[in-house]
């Protein structure tokens, strides 16, 4: 492992990590994304959010209650499981 | 980002190591099976396994959706893909799966409407712009991704989404690490968690592991130092005579679980009597369909198409992989016939499967490990 980073070194070549900036499948494996809310739909339950890469997308928050601008929710396809921080 | 920057850093993993290392008992073996694919991702991404001392060894577990899903599956992804009118939708590691007669990607360069969504809403969402096609979302994945896939279907019945249908191969993570426990060949110490299933599904389904079967269980988030902590939480249960469920994702974790999530699942979802696990033949009770209620959405109801058991190519030994029997570079076929730009079996599709990721970060061998 390598002294001079902050964090912990990557292994050679991350295709993944490159691709979507994170590790591992976003959609059906057992990932979670965190992503911070920007815009909400309270009638429907939505929310636009974005990632720290600075990917958008709607987030479907039926499962979390209320969420508030800028908070930090953990996205699987799509909708939110959970907030971070618990 | 908070509780991310301060998972990721190294002198806290190097402190855990020392802690692992001045925990083990000399001349003993703690074998030890990550549950989830995103664990062996992240050990291998992050060269966690050569930081542990030679007693402890990683077992790579069932855990990655993709990577048990059998052939029959994919074949009748494709045939009802090939449906007249159909547009097929699919998450995106599940394009290249192989199944008997090609993957999902054939079948789109053969003319299939083919497409890959993010999430279960954007199937919905292309339901609605073509009214006059039939859109079927091909879901899968565990606890994690079935409620999405619930709340999608709960929204599509209310709006009275008439086009839209799912395939459902949802799976539970609790039946197979049943199976497992239940080898007669088992040699698995103690396991690391799905952190991420046990947000849906919380700690107490894990319970039995400890009581029934005398090993203990950690819950474990994915981020380096959270993997180390908890091979850190097991190793202390086995060396102070514990044996217990331990929840080290505490910071996204609830022993409770999601209770919203498990009650729309709840709803949509009923259990199947039994299903069909790559590598680990029928499992009975362990995966999920769509329940009376929600049956006019069911794609295998709604298209004359019956899913096929395809015995697994006899080169592949993806199902010793998945029992933990074998390391991905003892297949006869890994690195060679199989790569992920051409793979043969599941575990070399995903990102999350252990042979792409033995693959991708230079695992080829023990004796030429990297990093």
């Amino acid at each position: 492992m390598r002294d001079d980073l902050p964090h912990f070194a990557s292994a050679v070549g991350d295709p993944v990590a490159a691709a979507d900036g994170g590790p591992g499948c976003l959609t059906c494996s057992d990932a979670l994304t965190a992503m911070r809310v920007l815009e909400i739909d309270r009638p429907r339950e939505l929310a636009v959010c974005v990632t720290e890469g600075g990917d958008r997308c709607t987030v479907d928050t039926a499962l979390i209650g209320t969420v508030s601008r800028g908070e930090v929710l953990l996205v699987q396809a799509g909708t939110a499981l959970t907030r971070e921080g618990g | 980002m908070r509780f991310v920057d301060e998972f990721r850093d190294a002198g806290l993993g190097r402190a855990l190591a020392e802690e692992i290392r001045a925990l083990i008992e000399p001349g003993r073996t703690y074998k030890l099976m990550e549950v989830c694919g995103g664990h062996t991702h992240t050990i291998y991404r992050y060269g966690i396994d050569d930081l542990l001392p030679g007693g402890v060894e990683l077992v790579h577990g069932p855990g990655c959706p993709v990577c048990v899903l059998p052939m029959g599956r994919v074949d009748l992804a494709i045939a009802i893909a090939h449906e007249s009118g159909v547009i097929m939708t699919c998450f995106g590691d599940m394009l290249r799966v192989p199944g008997s007669r090609g993957s999902l990607l054939d079948a789109k360069a053969r003319g299939a409407d083919v497409r890959i969504v993010y999430s279960p809403l954007d199937a919905l969402g292309i339901a609605r712009a073509n009214p006059d096609r039939e859109v079927v979302f091909f879901a899968i994945g565990f606890e994690t991704t079935a409620p999405s896939t619930a709340l999608t279907l709960r929204r599509a019945r209310a709006d009275g989404i008439e086009n839209f249908s799912c395939v459902c191969n949802h799976v539970t993570i609790v039946p197979p690490l049943q199976a497992l426990l239940e080898s007669p060949d088992l040699q698995i110490d103690g396991f690391v968690g799905p952190g991420h299933v046990a947000t849906v599904v919380g700690g107490r389904p894990f319970e039995f592991i400890p009581a029934e079967h005398g090993r203990p269980f950690v819950i474990s988030g994915f981020e380096p130092v959270d993997v180390l902590q908890s091979i850190q939480m097991l190793i202390a249960q086995l060396a102070g005579g514990r044996c217990e469920v331990e929840n080290q994702y505490r910071r996204v974790v609830s022993w409770e679980g999601n209770p919203r999530a498990l009650e729309v699942m709840g709803e949509v979802f009923e259990v199947r009597d039994d299903f069909e696990w790559r590598g680990l033949g029928f499992i009975p009770r362990s995966a999920l369909r769509l329940s009376g209620s929600y049956e006019r959405l069911d794609a295998e109801r709604r298209f004359d198409v019956v899913a096929a058991r395809v015995a697994d190519p006899p080169a592949c030994q993806c199902g010793d992989v998945l029992r933990g029997a074998i390391k991905p570079w003892e297949c006869r076929v890994f690195g060679t016939a199989c790569t992920p730009e051409k793979p043969i079996g599941t575990c070399m599709v995903s990102p999350e499967g252990a042979c792409a990721a033995y693959y991708n970060y230079g695992r080829y061998a023990r004796e030429g490990a990297l990093v």
